[in-house]
Protein backbone atom coordinates (compact mmCIF):
# COMPACT_ATOMS: atom_id res chain seq x y z
CA UNK A 1 0.00 0.00 0.00
CA UNK A 2 1.11 3.50 -0.77
CA UNK A 3 -0.52 6.59 0.91
CA UNK A 4 0.20 10.41 0.23
CA UNK A 5 -1.22 13.77 0.75
CA UNK A 6 -1.20 15.56 -2.02
CA UNK A 7 -2.58 19.18 -0.98
CA UNK A 8 -6.00 18.25 1.19
CA UNK A 9 -6.07 14.84 -0.41
CA UNK A 10 -5.49 11.80 0.84
CA UNK A 11 -4.29 8.93 -1.59
CA UNK A 12 -4.16 5.75 -0.57
CA UNK A 13 -3.35 3.23 -3.75
CA UNK A 14 -3.92 -0.64 -2.29
CA UNK A 15 -1.57 -3.01 -3.93
CA UNK A 16 -2.71 -5.85 -0.92
CA UNK A 17 -5.82 -8.45 -1.28
CA UNK A 18 -8.68 -7.03 0.96
CA UNK A 19 -8.88 -9.57 3.43
CA UNK A 20 -8.57 -9.46 7.12
CA UNK A 21 -5.21 -10.62 7.57
CA UNK A 22 -4.26 -7.92 5.54
CA UNK A 23 -6.67 -5.07 6.58
CA UNK A 24 -5.71 -5.05 9.94
CA UNK A 25 -2.31 -3.61 9.13
CA UNK A 26 -3.77 -1.45 6.61
CA UNK A 27 -6.37 0.02 8.80
CA UNK A 28 -3.56 1.24 11.35
CA UNK A 29 -1.71 2.96 8.26
CA UNK A 30 -4.52 4.49 6.83
CA UNK A 31 -6.53 5.53 10.07
CA UNK A 32 -2.86 7.13 10.80
CA UNK A 33 -2.87 9.27 7.87
CA UNK A 34 -6.40 10.30 8.30
CA UNK A 35 -6.34 11.45 11.98
CA UNK A 36 -2.32 13.40 11.34
CA UNK A 37 -3.76 14.77 8.48
CA UNK A 38 -7.58 15.34 8.39
CA UNK A 39 -7.84 15.22 4.66
CA UNK A 40 -11.18 16.79 3.19
CA UNK A 41 -11.00 13.69 0.38
CA UNK A 42 -9.41 10.22 0.71
CA UNK A 43 -9.03 8.38 -2.46
CA UNK A 44 -8.74 4.61 -2.47
CA UNK A 45 -7.39 3.35 -5.54
CA UNK A 46 -8.21 -0.32 -5.92
CA UNK A 47 -6.51 -0.71 -9.08
CA UNK A 48 -4.29 -3.68 -7.91
CA UNK A 49 -6.78 -5.48 -5.98
CA UNK A 50 -7.67 -8.73 -6.80
CA UNK A 51 -9.34 -9.91 -4.03
CA UNK A 52 -11.84 -8.69 -1.53
CA UNK A 53 -13.85 -10.29 1.05
CA UNK A 54 -16.42 -9.28 4.01
CA UNK A 55 -13.42 -8.24 5.55
CA UNK A 56 -12.61 -5.48 3.10
CA UNK A 57 -15.62 -4.04 2.82
CA UNK A 58 -15.75 -3.47 6.81
CA UNK A 59 -12.48 -1.84 5.98
CA UNK A 60 -13.55 0.66 3.71
CA UNK A 61 -17.13 1.32 5.38
CA UNK A 62 -14.83 1.82 8.57
CA UNK A 63 -12.68 4.60 6.73
CA UNK A 64 -15.62 5.81 5.43
CA UNK A 65 -17.53 6.34 8.87
CA UNK A 66 -13.76 7.64 10.25
CA UNK A 67 -13.26 10.08 7.47
CA UNK A 68 -17.16 11.39 8.08
CA UNK A 69 -16.23 12.50 11.77
CA UNK A 70 -13.50 14.83 10.39
CA UNK A 71 -15.88 15.76 7.85
CA UNK A 72 -14.17 14.61 5.33
CA UNK A 73 -15.60 12.75 1.84
CA UNK A 74 -14.21 9.37 0.69
CA UNK A 75 -13.70 7.93 -3.23
CA UNK A 76 -13.11 4.67 -4.33
CA UNK A 77 -11.07 4.71 -7.99
CA UNK A 78 -10.46 1.90 -10.48
CA UNK A 79 -12.19 -0.86 -8.94
CA UNK A 80 -13.06 -4.09 -11.05
CA UNK A 81 -17.02 -4.88 -11.81
CA UNK A 82 -16.24 -7.80 -9.26
CA UNK A 83 -15.32 -5.64 -5.93
CA UNK A 84 -18.09 -3.36 -7.20
CA UNK A 85 -20.37 -6.63 -6.95
CA UNK A 86 -18.65 -7.56 -3.53
CA UNK A 87 -19.26 -4.08 -2.43
CA UNK A 88 -22.68 -4.27 -2.96
CA UNK A 89 -23.63 -6.80 -0.27
CA UNK A 90 -23.11 -3.66 2.04
CA UNK A 91 -25.99 -0.75 1.94
CA UNK A 92 -23.80 0.90 3.75
CA UNK A 93 -21.57 1.26 0.98
CA UNK A 94 -24.24 2.51 -1.87
CA UNK A 95 -23.64 6.14 -0.62
CA UNK A 96 -19.94 6.12 -1.60
CA UNK A 97 -18.48 7.85 -4.41
CA UNK A 98 -17.09 5.78 -7.19
CA UNK A 99 -14.74 7.40 -10.29
CA UNK B 1 -17.79 -40.90 -6.38
CA UNK B 2 -15.91 -37.69 -7.54
CA UNK B 3 -13.64 -37.11 -10.19
CA UNK B 4 -11.01 -35.51 -8.66
CA UNK B 5 -10.41 -34.26 -4.73
CA UNK B 6 -8.03 -32.14 -2.75
CA UNK B 7 -7.62 -32.01 1.16
CA UNK B 8 -6.15 -29.32 3.17
CA UNK B 9 -5.36 -28.86 6.88
CA UNK B 10 -3.81 -26.18 8.62
CA UNK B 11 -3.97 -23.98 11.56
CA UNK B 12 -6.81 -21.67 12.02
CA UNK B 13 -4.57 -18.53 11.00
CA UNK B 14 -4.97 -15.70 9.42
CA UNK B 15 -1.79 -15.86 7.53
CA UNK B 16 -2.88 -19.43 6.34
CA UNK B 17 -6.87 -18.18 4.64
CA UNK B 18 -4.86 -16.67 1.46
CA UNK B 19 -3.35 -20.35 1.36
CA UNK B 20 -6.23 -22.24 1.31
CA UNK B 21 -8.19 -20.23 -1.36
CA UNK B 22 -5.71 -19.70 -3.53
CA UNK B 23 -4.99 -23.75 -3.42
CA UNK B 24 -8.76 -24.58 -3.78
CA UNK B 25 -9.61 -21.80 -6.99
CA UNK B 26 -6.24 -23.20 -8.62
CA UNK B 27 -7.85 -26.74 -7.88
CA UNK B 28 -11.68 -25.87 -8.86
CA UNK B 29 -10.59 -24.09 -11.88
CA UNK B 30 -9.67 -27.16 -13.77
CA UNK B 31 -13.40 -27.55 -14.37
CA UNK B 32 -15.39 -26.11 -16.62
CA UNK B 33 -16.68 -23.42 -14.11
CA UNK B 34 -16.62 -20.58 -15.76
CA UNK B 35 -14.07 -17.34 -14.19
CA UNK B 36 -16.39 -15.42 -12.66
CA UNK B 37 -17.76 -18.77 -10.56
CA UNK B 38 -14.23 -19.87 -9.69
CA UNK B 39 -13.98 -15.92 -8.02
CA UNK B 40 -17.39 -16.34 -6.30
CA UNK B 41 -16.46 -19.83 -4.81
CA UNK B 42 -12.61 -18.38 -3.75
CA UNK B 43 -14.55 -15.83 -2.23
CA UNK B 44 -16.97 -17.65 -0.35
CA UNK B 45 -13.98 -20.31 0.96
CA UNK B 46 -12.16 -17.04 2.00
CA UNK B 47 -15.20 -16.08 4.47
CA UNK B 48 -15.62 -19.77 5.88
CA UNK B 49 -11.92 -19.91 6.81
CA UNK B 50 -11.63 -16.12 8.26
CA UNK B 51 -15.06 -17.21 10.70
CA UNK B 52 -13.10 -19.86 11.82
CA UNK B 53 -9.77 -17.91 12.54
CA UNK B 54 -11.61 -15.33 13.68
CA UNK B 55 -14.83 -17.30 16.17
CA UNK B 56 -14.14 -20.65 15.99
CA UNK B 57 -11.40 -20.90 19.15
CA UNK B 58 -11.18 -17.78 21.15
CA UNK B 59 -9.24 -20.02 24.08
CA UNK B 60 -7.03 -22.40 21.72
CA UNK B 61 -3.79 -21.50 19.38
CA UNK B 62 -3.12 -24.75 17.58
CA UNK B 63 -7.08 -24.87 16.65
CA UNK B 64 -7.01 -26.69 13.34
CA UNK B 65 -8.93 -26.25 10.03
CA UNK B 66 -9.57 -28.99 7.39
CA UNK B 67 -10.73 -27.67 3.94
CA UNK B 68 -11.78 -31.08 1.49
CA UNK B 69 -13.01 -30.20 -1.70
CA UNK B 70 -14.31 -32.40 -4.36
CA UNK B 71 -14.74 -32.23 -7.98
CA UNK B 72 -18.17 -34.50 -9.56
CA UNK B 73 -18.90 -34.17 -13.41
CA UNK B 74 -21.88 -31.33 -12.29
CA UNK B 75 -21.01 -30.13 -9.28
CA UNK B 76 -18.67 -28.53 -6.75
CA UNK B 77 -18.55 -29.46 -3.28
CA UNK B 78 -16.22 -28.07 -0.80
CA UNK B 79 -16.65 -29.03 3.15
CA UNK B 80 -15.00 -26.00 5.49
CA UNK B 81 -14.24 -28.07 9.09
CA UNK B 82 -13.30 -26.64 12.50
CA UNK B 83 -13.09 -28.75 15.72
CA UNK B 84 -13.98 -25.25 17.86
CA UNK B 85 -16.42 -23.97 19.70
CA UNK B 86 -19.42 -24.26 17.61
CA UNK B 87 -22.15 -21.83 16.54
CA UNK B 88 -24.97 -21.38 19.15
CA UNK B 89 -27.33 -19.58 16.95
CA UNK B 90 -27.17 -20.84 13.56
CA UNK B 91 -30.20 -18.29 12.20
CA UNK B 92 -29.18 -15.43 13.66
CA UNK B 93 -24.93 -16.40 12.51
CA UNK B 94 -26.51 -16.39 8.81
CA UNK B 95 -28.43 -12.68 9.51
CA UNK B 96 -27.32 -10.22 7.42
CA UNK B 97 -25.08 -7.68 8.78
CA UNK B 98 -24.29 -9.39 12.21
CA UNK B 99 -21.66 -9.75 13.95
CA UNK B 100 -20.73 -11.32 17.01
CA UNK B 101 -17.96 -8.88 17.48
CA UNK B 102 -19.36 -5.74 16.66
CA UNK B 103 -16.98 -3.57 18.98
CA UNK B 104 -14.63 -4.69 15.87
CA UNK B 105 -15.03 -3.74 12.41
CA UNK B 106 -16.74 -6.18 11.11
CA UNK B 107 -19.31 -5.77 8.21
CA UNK B 108 -21.20 -8.92 9.47
CA UNK B 109 -21.53 -10.39 6.04
CA UNK B 110 -19.74 -13.10 5.98
CA UNK B 111 -22.29 -16.05 5.63
CA UNK B 112 -24.73 -13.90 3.32
CA UNK B 113 -21.87 -13.61 1.11
CA UNK B 114 -21.17 -17.24 1.35
CA UNK B 115 -25.02 -17.85 0.85
CA UNK B 116 -25.15 -15.78 -2.41
CA UNK B 117 -22.04 -16.70 -4.17
CA UNK B 118 -23.04 -20.51 -4.03
CA UNK B 119 -25.91 -22.60 -5.17
CA UNK B 120 -26.30 -23.95 -1.78
CA UNK B 121 -24.77 -23.83 1.85
CA UNK B 122 -25.55 -26.06 4.56
CA UNK B 123 -24.23 -25.12 8.23
CA UNK B 124 -23.60 -28.05 10.90
CA UNK B 125 -22.36 -27.10 13.76
CA UNK B 126 -22.41 -28.85 17.68
CA UNK B 127 -21.53 -26.46 20.77
CA UNK B 128 -17.98 -27.27 21.77
CA UNK B 129 -17.37 -29.95 18.78
CA UNK B 130 -17.18 -27.74 15.77
CA UNK B 131 -18.78 -26.44 12.91
CA UNK B 132 -18.95 -27.77 8.98
CA UNK B 133 -19.59 -25.68 6.04
CA UNK B 134 -20.62 -27.39 2.97
CA UNK B 135 -20.53 -25.72 0.13
CA UNK B 136 -22.33 -26.91 -3.44
CA UNK B 137 -21.50 -24.93 -6.70
CA UNK B 138 -23.45 -26.88 -10.10
CA UNK B 139 -21.21 -27.15 -12.61
CA UNK B 140 -23.08 -26.02 -16.12
CA UNK B 141 -22.24 -27.66 -19.11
Amino acid sequence: MKCDMEKENLNVVIQEDLDMNNCKTLKAIVDGYIIKYKPQTCVFDLGAVDFIDSSGIGFLIGRKKLLELYEAKMIIKNSSENIKKQLNFSKEVSNLKFI
Amino acid sequence: MEENMLSIKTNAKLENVSVVRLAMSNFISQTKLDVQDVLNLKTAISEAVTNICEHAYPNKKDGKILVNGYIFPNMIKIEIIDYGIGIENIELAMEAEYSSKSEEEHAGLGFTIMESLTDELLVDSIINTGTTITMIKNINN
